[in-house]
């Protein structure tokens, strides 16, 4: 049984030093979700441990960890369908050749160069229980992930969902978004079959082959009857809201069995979600609001838990960490920049474009906990890819600002005031 | 956006790095990692040699899973799960897996209760899926303790991410 008392000091003091943490970030400009990750690191042996080991002791038992883990990834799960909910393919279209190019190229360029990275990094850094392709295709799939929700969640803070910019940058990120996950399933069968653990390939891939059948012609045409009955009620009963809870969690144990992840599950099941604005912002505001005050600090506190700065040793580990995030802003921030320019943007718009796109956040430590679950990195790697996590996050207002200063956003804003509220994205916070 | 222009920006932007892709997948399958050690090792030993002596504090009484690995390329830290909760940084090469400090400290009147003296030097055997051990555990400052053979297997289930 779990130690409930333990449980609750661990949830009441996460929470607490997460507010904190996230109200002094936002007073140095910085969205509250770069304030929540850096409390997770501050809880775990990287400072609390290090400097009162006892009181992490007594706060942060090990026996105790495998509860807190249970909820954060439940968390994890909800969060994770919020995004796949605020997805919307539409945002892609409007921007036709220009978006479509920039997102493939800023997924392409840090992914070639993660993976290039990855020749340097495996036998310095792995170990022959995982296969090169699996490191290789890992790495390029971490750098290249952009943080969907801290992208939008910036774009709104600066006032910039309106202009040509935000809305390219959010297009954009949704595609990287969907293109990440997908290769990292991919990633994920790869390991799996590698070690010869788990369900057989053949199962995982004819299984996620039906699954996906199943969630686009069947379940997707069922979940409009939660649109047809928002729109005739103005809300949806306890009744439909536990009904879709279930769906998500449902969609997330298959995934899961299937030999991939649970969060797939949950994000595809918010990608298939009927896409009505009012509906969907409904839905947020129904769910996110425990799942972002309460469970998101838990996760962030769980990852905290598992990254140890002190294992970056000595100059040769943090020679290898300041490559990783050298390589990092350069692929994801070079590659943005460089296609947002060859599509014909300006060097202004490009260059804020890389660098919104290089924003990482919450998206690239969940990828990094699936590669630490699934053993595709080690500790170490792990420690210095948070790093590099934390840094490419932390950056992007500071140079945001550099780049398209706000009295540039709020004059491109006045100027497309009617087209910005039509374009209003809703996020997840 | 013309469509030449797209045409032309996709191969040189999307096609050529792809191509490097490939390249990159062929380069990386001839390269080697070090052999893999991570993860939790039941260790078996007999200790009987440091009875009545202060060493048998250090490893005698150590509960099941004796040791546990983490591994980073060639670096490992293993802690042991004796009463001093002992971690010590090691390596491995080729096969050879060494951990501990250095003999320097090696004198007759040196501590035989210094856990952190610990030393250990192994050789991984691999036996289809089971890997295992072969090794001494000794203590760098005490001469009166004589190096006690160990053999230990590795645990199955997940090396890493584990907590």
């Amino acid at each position: 049984m779990p130690n409930l008392a333990t449980l609750i000091i661990q949830i009441g003091v996460v929470i607490a030093v997460s507010r904190l943490v996230a109200v002094l970030f936002q007073k140095m400009q910085q969205p509250k979700v770069m304030g929540e990750m850096f409390a997770g690191i501050m809880l775990g042996p990287s400072l609390l441990g290090w400097i009162a080991p006892h009181v992490s002791d007594f706060l942060f038992p090990a026996s105790s960890l495998g509860y807190l883990n249970a909820l954060s990834q439940v968390g994890v799960v909800i969060y994770m369908f919020l995004v796949g909910l605020a997805l919307d393919p539409k945002a892609l279209r409007k921007h036709g050749h220009t978006a479509v190019l920039t997102s493939h190229v800023s997924i392409i360029a840090p992914f070639v160069i993660g993976a290039s990275l990855a020749l340097y990094l495996y036998p310095r850094l792995s170990d022959d229980s995982v296969g090169f392709i699996g490191f290789a295709l890992f790495m390029g799939a971490a750098m290249s992930i952009t943080a969907f929700p801290v992208l939008a969640r910036i774009l709104t803070d600066r006032d910039m969902m309106g202009t040509r910019l935000g809305s390219l940058a959010i297009a954009c990120a949704a595609v990287d978004d969907v293109t990440g996950w997908c290769i990292l399933a991919y990633i994920v069968v790869v390991v799996r079959s590698y070690h010869r653990t788990g369900t057989p390939l053949w199962m995982t891939l004819v299984g996620l082959g039906a699954f996906l059948l199943l969630m686009f012609y069947l379940v997707q045409r069922l979940l409009q009857g939660f649109e047809t009955a928002f729109k005739r009620r103005g809300r949806l009963s306890e009744n439909a809201m536990a009904l879709m809870v279930v769906v998500i969690l449902v969609s997330a144990v298959a995934t899961e069995r299937l030999g991939l992840h649970l969060l797939f599950g949950s994000f595809l099941a918010g990608v298939i979600m009927p896409k009505d604005r009012n509906f969907v912002r409904y839905i947020l505001e129904k769910l996110e609001t425990t799942t972002v005050v309460v469970l998101l600090p838990l996760y962030f506190a769980f990852t905290g838990l598992r990254t140890s700065v002190q294992m970056i040793q000595g100059g040769r580990g943090w020679i290898f960490c300041g490559l990783i995030v050298l390589v990092a802003i350069t692929g994801k921030l070079g590659g943005s920049m460089i296609a947002a320019r060859a599509a014909g943007a300006t060097w202004r718009e490009a260059g804020g474009l890389g660098t919104l796109m290089n924003a990482r956040g919450l998206m690239e430590l969940v990828i990094l906990n699936v590669g630490l679950d699934i053993g595709v990195i080690s500790p170490t790697l792990y420690s210095m890819m948070v790093v590099m996590a934390l840094v490419t996050t932390f950056m992007t207002t500071p140079l945001l600002e550099w780049i398209y200063p706000l009295h540039m956003i709020k004059r491109e804003s006045a100027a497309t005031t009617e087209r910005a509220a039509d374009e209003a994205v809703y996020e997840p916070a | 956006m013309s469509n030449r222009r797209l045409i032309l920006a996709y191969v040189f932007l999307v096609g050529i790095p792809l191509l490097g892709l490939i390249g990159i997948v062929r380069r990386g399958q001839h390269l080697q990692a070090p052999v893999s050690v991570g993860g939790s090792w039941n260790v078996e030993a007999d200790f009987s040699p440091w009875s009545g002596k202060p060493c048998v504090d250090v490893l005698g009484s150590g509960k099941q899973p004796l040791l546990n690995i983490s591994q980073s390329g060639d670096r490992l830290v293993l802690a042991l799960n004796n009463p001093q909760s002992t971690v010590i940084a090691g390596s491995i090469r080729g096969t050879v897996l060494t951990a501990g400090t250095q003999d320097s400290a090696d004198s007759a009147g040196g501590s035989c209760a210094a856990s952190q003296a610990i030393g250990i030097t192994a050789e991984l055997n691999k036996d289809g899926q089971q890997h295992a051990l072969t090794g001494t555990f000794k203590l760098n400052t005490c001469r009166a303790c004589a190096p006690v053979s160990f053999h230990a297997v590795r645990q199955a289930g997940p090396k890493r991410g584990e907590q």
